[in-house]
């Protein structure tokens, strides 16, 4: 089953469209939602937790309409916005008496060994907390209800290195149960590479495509060449291009490069950028 | 569904952001029954803690814990609804520790004054946020301030205008005080629980 599914999800503002978005999150799966900063992310985690009117489209949390089954499928579900949301003077322990009045699964001794486990200290008051310990704070707080999905938004900015890969193993423990989910937004390439199954890449409101992180990496390839045979390419084969003064790289499913030329990887981090560029 | 989180977290708020507050309520309390007979030290603090649930959501906002309760398992009528139980418990706190203070230094005397004091409390402490809150609600905390002060004074205004008179006529043709309250006091505490059902209907519409 999936655990997070958006189909055709549609939001309009004045100067802004999330137009027909489509993904689909499976069980024991992790999503990365690529994007540079304004591209939709945010907007489309709020619509997911119905902050936001879709002004079309349908969103289903484990196999039910999100919006019919608010507010209680959220006890199934953990989130951490950019924007942690603790009052600054509350300390963990304050946060922990909170939410066992508002979760039903709440689990104390799960929240004070994520705190330990993230060096996070219970006594210190939120405003006192670094960037990085608030969120880790926010992601304790995330996990302790023992959620079956994560939607994180931006979870890594503000972490130094040590830190992500802290909460990178926390994710990737999380996901080991094949019942839980995470979708995950960022602009941070290089760790969504490290830690997702899926990838999808959002662009100006507009999904370039969902796909499985693996097939990405054997359906995409860079092709290096003279600017005269990336001119030579066939019409719409190149998916994105870079031209120096040196040559050309194109961006190109593999199926598609003509015999002779040689393809080269690509990461996600690129293959973002070419698609973004093609598309701007 | 388990909701006294919500009140757990604003009555954290209240210890730790709102003891200045608490503070000013006390004296004025004080002073009310030992040293002064204007209405002023009575009145007062009742009017500051009609104010805490307006505060309490103003901080709520600052703090983006407005933003963050939404991704709970907390529905926007709870979280409306919390904001005015905490505002009835506050004023009921508040009216226990008035009478508590009044019956010590015998400042209430007869069935009476006892009934005057409670009725006036609560008008004044359930009018400020039932007006209030709806556009907190709709609009946000700074915005809704702003449209709230509009609509007072283009109300004040309209209602000079009606009238034709100066203020203090009008006052001069306001019933008498006991018959105000008996009949106020209802009304207020009916329109507290109106304006409560109108900031959910309002806040189920907004964009967070």
């Amino acid at each position: 089953m999936n655990a997070l599914e958006l189909k055709s999800v549609t939001k309009h503002y004045r100067d802004f469209t999330l137009d027909s978005i489509d993904l689909a999150l499976p069980s024991g799966a992790i999503l990365g939602l690529v994007g540079e900063n304004g591209a939709g992310k945010t907007t489309t985690i709020k619509l997911i937790l119905d902050m936001l009117r879709r002004d079309g489209g349908t969103i289903t949390l484990f196999g039910r309409d999100a919006r019919e089954s608010y507010p209680l499928a959220r006890e199934d579900v953990g989130v951490m916005l950019d924007e942690v949301g603790f009052s600054a003077c509350l300390t963990a322990r304050n946060i922990a008496r909170i939410m066992r009045g508002i979760f039903r699964n709440w689990d104390d001794a799960a929240f004070a060994a994520l705190l330990g486990r993230l060096n996070v200290p219970e006594n210190k008051a939120f405003k006192e907390l670094s960037l990085g310990m608030k969120k880790k704070l926010g992601l304790a707080a995330a996990l302790a209800h023992r959620p079956k999905l994560l939607l994180l938004d931006e979870p890594m900015s503000g972490l130094d290195p040590i830190a992500r890969d802290e909460v990178l193993e926390l994710f990737s423990d999380f996901t080991r149960d094949e019942e839980h989910a995470i979708l995950i937004s960022s602009h941070i390439v290089s760790d969504l590479e490290k830690l997702c199954d899926y990838i999808a890449f959002l662009h100006r409101g507009r999904l370039l495509l969902c796909e499985e992180k693996d097939r990405l990496h054997e359906e995409y390839g860079i092709v290096r060449c003279s600017l005269d045979e990336l001119r030579a390419l066939p019409e719409g084969a190149v998916l994105g291009r870079r031209t120096t003064p040196y040559g050309a790289e194109a961006l190109m499913r593999r199926g598609d490069v003509p015999a002779g030329l040689a393809v080269g990887a690509v990461d996600i981090e690129q293959l973002f950028i070419f698609m973004a560029k093609e598309e701007a | 569904m388990k909701k006294t989180g919500l009140l757990i977290k604003d009555f954290f708020l209240l210890a730790k952001y709102c003891r200045s507050f608490l503070l000013i309520i006390a004296i004025f309390l004080g002073v009310s029954v030992v040293g002064s007979q204007s209405d002023y030290y009575t009145v007062f603090p009742c009017l500051l803690v009609g104010l805490m649930p307006a505060t309490l959501l103003s901080y709520d906002e600052r703090e983006k814990w407005d933003v963050y309760a939404q991704t709970l398992p907390v529905s926007r009528a709870q979280f409306v609804g919390e904001k005015y139980l905490m505002g009835a418990l506050c004023l009921a706190g508040f009216l226990v520790l008035q009478l508590l203070v009044s019956f010590l230094s015998g400042a209430v005397r007869s069935g009476a004054d006892l009934a005057a004091l409670l009725l006036v409390d609560l008008a004044l402490g359930l009018l400020a946020p039932a007006v209030m809150l709806p556009f907190f609600f709709r609009f946000g905390v700074e915005k809704g301030r702003i449209l709230l002060f509009a609509m007072t004074g283009l109300m004040t205004l309209g209602l000079l205008a009606l009238t034709r008179a100066p203020l203090g006529a009008l006052m001069l043709r306001l019933p008498s005080p006991k018959l105000l309250t008996a009949v106020a006091v209802p009304g207020i505490v009916a329109l507290y629980a109106l304006s409560c059902l109108l900031s959910i209907r309002l806040y189920r519409d907004r964009e967070l």
